[in-house]
């Protein structure tokens, strides 16, 4: 008798739990689709209306400094004259921006590699203008493509004001 | 003799399988918007972090030419 009360009250349980995990999990669902993914959408229309007001000053960029900042779905009109032909990988000096590769990690960080050969490429001019650098650890590969004849790299003096 | 509870606790079940399927389509498409926030989130970012070199560049040039002039 004592055995079949105890399967008795285990049954219980068990149906209990199971309706509170029913209920748990609807709660869930309840949740995200009328809480969390209006939201989500919401600040998705946000952001977009941050690239559409910025795209005035991303292309300004884009074309000044030929690279391509990823937009997906953007239209190519843009305040500038139309340049369908130009290669946004090539800058006008023949700098190769992206390296080509197949890799699925390398297309992601296209845009860093850009970004940071744009800073490099600014870098160098301002060198080049001036003496000086703006960064205060100038790269190695600033080092190598603005001074071939320079022997020493400290890393905090500028290789120019010690050629000058 | 039939357990009475086992009925019910199938019922129950079947339930909580139709429940997991629609949360996982729900975290799905939760899923999907987050990723394309993400990109567009990268895409600001780049955008604000040229603006921020550029401000650099601006002021570090009329400092060296020396026409920074103060604001009106």
């Amino acid at each position: 008798m004592s055995l079949e009360e105890q399967i008795e009250k285990l049954d219980q349980e068990i149906t209990l739990n199971l309706q509170k995990i029913d209920s748990n999990f609807s709660y869930c669902f309840k949740k995200i689709t009328q809480n969390i993914i209006p939201h989500i959408r919401n600040y998705s229309n946000i952001c977009d209306d941050i690239i559409d007001s910025t795209y005035c000053l991303t292309s300004i960029f884009q074309k000044t400094s030929d690279i391509s900042i990823v937009e997906k779905g953007k239209p190519t009109d843009s305040i500038f004259p139309d340049e369908t032909t130009q290669d946004f990988n090539v800058t006008s000096t023949g700098q190769i921006l992206k390296v080509p590769d197949s890799s699925d990690e390398e297309t992601h960080n296209n845009s860093t590699i850009q970004r940071q050969s744009r800073k490099r490429k600014v870098s160098l001019l301002l060198q080049q203008e001036y003496g000086s650098s703006s960064s205060a650890m100038p790269s190695p590969v600033q080092l190598k493509v603005t001074n071939g004849n320079i022997k020493t790299d400290g890393i905090n003096s500028s290789p120019l004001k010690e050629h000058m | 003799m039939e357990n009475p509870y086992e009925k019910v606790q199938t019922n129950i079940l079947s339930r909580i399988i139709a429940n997991v399927e629609r949360l996982n389509q729900s975290v799905t498409t939760m899923n999907q918007e987050l990723s394309g926030i993400n990109g567009k989130n990268k895409n600001i970012e780049i955008i604000g972090q040229i603006c921020e070199n550029y401000n650099n560049s601006i002021q570090f040039n009329l400092e060296a030419t020396g026409n920074k002039r103060p604001p009106f």
